[in-house]
């Protein structure tokens, strides 16, 4: 969050969290906790730490790929006789 | 830390105590845990803290129906939901968020403003502009507003942020740039239409019957107020900025950033020249680039463009987007054909028999507008209809494909994709067929694929077989290698952008 605290706005706290809950719960994503020792060491909370997992890389760029083809439907329409 | 983020922080904390109240151990205190590292790394790097405390407590007062949802969800998977239980939920997220909005207006009310933006509150929401006098010796001292006054300012100042051109809203704050001494903004009631906005001698700029836009292309020298600079070939943006990203802000993998879609509006954070050229030439698959600068996959750039359209959408802002980088990068391209290696996809076996994990699908591809909720049917055990999407799979560097009602150009197309060559069908199977495969990942991991991407191209082998001898065993397919035809794009030149 640190990275990109430069940006206007984050996405909510509730749905941030929940939609990580669900991307897990389908198995899109695993998580863990950090060790605790580095937390202690900096002195800060423990981290969350999330992993897209091999079905979720698939899901993202099959979801990339479905957006480009529905443009391409829309385009083809679109387009003149 | 300042009273505002304080307060912000202590909002975000009690709430999340309430909401996760009585829950059972584990998930309630994981979710506090999870915000408790969230905040301390959104409060680590704040310099402007009434800024930060606004955007926390946006983010709060945003989650608040996701939270109260998540709650209910984990009530009805521990069987204790009752009616009571959601209409307490219901009326203490409906009190909240009144609290909070009233709070983040009193905040907003402030926060530090251009000299424009600071005008008397009834003049501030108005889109008409009379005069701007900017007498350069005089030094004029603002009172800042209090009470009611001070709120009147900043529901005005959130109101005229919605109304005014989005552009307003993204630049950059300069509070330490220069300003105007004197501004004075008024109402037109003069009855005069003709716009006009005229720089005078004597450090003045004088305007009348000028909208808020106009302020906008003119303060920000944007090409649309100089109709004589712009190039006549190509759809272009209303206002657009070409920036080099912020190395901090990079992602892990070296992907370009996600951003949601949004009408009118195209933002792409994080990205190489190269995946720029794909996405405003495209459907282009990277391998289909030809030449280009040595820095189009190390020098980033984040683009934010409005569209004149605030309907227009992504097909219709891609030809813009063409314009753009021939304009900022001075792209020149052009299309060939190339005879380049490729694949034919065909059927293994001389009669023509498919393999075991293949059969013909009874799906009903004909409305290709009618898009599944594919989280839903994912989440529920179910394949996507009319698609090719992945399947839990408990063999680690494994991946499992599903299809249900996919056609052999569907799979060929994907196959292009992973493979990294042109995959025409030339199985001549008609119809669609529901599949279902599994191979070692480690030959193509899509991701890595992507133009810019840190991913290494050859992760550690399963034991699933090869996507070619997956392909051949369970579906009765086989890739042949061939030379074929191939449409190319041929970047002739390029050159880094000047900044905004």
């Amino acid at each position: 969050l640190g990275d990109v605290s430069g940006h206007r706005l984050l996405t909510a706290y509730g749905t941030l969290y929940r939609a990580l809950g669900r991307l897990e719960a389908m198995g899109l994503l695993t998580s863990r906790w950090e060790d605790p020792n580095i937390p202690a060491r900096e002195n800060r909370p423990r981290r969350r730490l999330y992993t897209l997992t091999a079905a979720g890389e698939t899901a993202a760029e099959e979801r990339r790929a479905l957006t480009d083809r529905t443009t391409r439907r829309a385009r083809r329409r679109l387009a003149p006789a | 830390m300042s009273p505002a983020l304080r307060i912000a922080v202590g909002l975000v904390r009690t709430w999340t105590r309430i909401y996760t109240w009585r829950m059972p151990s584990g998930s309630g205190e994981r979710r506090r845990a999870e915000i408790e590292s969230d905040l301390w790394e959104f409060q680590r790097d704040a310099h402007d803290h009434a800024s930060v405390a606004l955007r926390i407590v946006l983010r709060f007062v945003a989650g608040l129906p996701d939270d109260v949802s998540w709650r209910i969800e984990q009530e009805v998977a521990a069987g204790s939901f009752t009616q009571e239980s959601v209409v307490f939920s219901a009326r203490l997220a409906g009190a909240v968020f009144f609290v909070g909005t009233l709070w983040v207006i009193d905040v907003d009310a402030t926060r530090p403003r251009s000299a424009l933006s600071l005008s008397d509150p009834a003049t501030v929401a108005s889109h008409e502009v009379e005069e701007l006098f900017i007498p350069r010796e005089e030094a004029v001292s603002r009172t800042a507003p209090t009470g009611l006054r001070r709120l009147h300012a900043g529901i005005a100042a959130t109101v005229r942020a919605s109304m005014l051109s989005p552009l307003s809203v993204q630049s950059p704050e300069t509070p330490s740039g220069p300003s105007f001494e004197v501004a004075s903004i008024k109402l037109n009631t003069s009855g005069e239409t003709r716009a006009r906005l005229e720089p005078q001698p004597g450090g003045r700029l004088t305007g009348t019957s000028v909208t808020a836009a106009m302020l906008n292309r003119f303060a920000y020298d944007l090409p649309s107020f100089h109709p004589a600079a712009q190039s006549a070939a190509g759809p272009r943006f209303e206002v657009a900025s070409v920036k080099p990203s912020n190395p901090d802000a990079a992602d892990p993998l070296g992907l370009p950033t996600p951003v949601p879609p949004t009408r009118g509006r195209l933002t792409i954070l994080n990205a190489p020249l190269r995946f720029l050229v794909l996405r405003a030439y495209g459907p282009l698959f990277n391998f289909q680039i030809i030449g280009g600068p040595d820095w189009q996959m190390s020098r980033r750039f984040d683009i934010q463009a409005k569209a004149e359209d605030p309907a227009a959408d992504m097909g219709a802002m891609l030809p813009m987007l063409k314009t753009l980088l021939e304009d900022r990068f001075q792209l020149k391209v052009h299309t060939e054909t190339r005879e380049m290696p490729i694949y034919a996809l065909v059927v293994a076996r001389d009669d023509g028999r498919l393999g075991a994990n293949i059969r013909p699908s009874n799906a009903d591809c004909s409305n290709p507008a009618q898009v599944p909720d594919t989280a839903a049917l994912l989440q529920a055990g179910r394949g996507v209809p009319c698609a090719i999407m992945p399947a839990p799979t408990r063999v680690a560097g494994s991946m499992t494909l599903r299809a249900n009602g996919a056609s052999m150009a569907s799979l060929a197309r994907f196959l292009t994709g992973t493979t990294g060559r042109i995959v025409h069908d030339w199985t001549g199977l008609s119809g669609l067929y529901d599949w279902e495969m599994t191979y070692d990942r480690g030959v193509t991991p899509p991701p890595a694929l992507q133009p810019g991407s840190n991913l290494p191209l050859s992760p550690p082998p399963s034991e699933s077989p090869a996507l070619t001898t997956a392909l051949q065993e369970q579906l009765g397919l086989k890739l042949e290698s061939t030379r074929g035809p191939v449409e190319v794009l041929v970047i002739d030149s390029a050159a880094l952008p000047e900044p905004d």
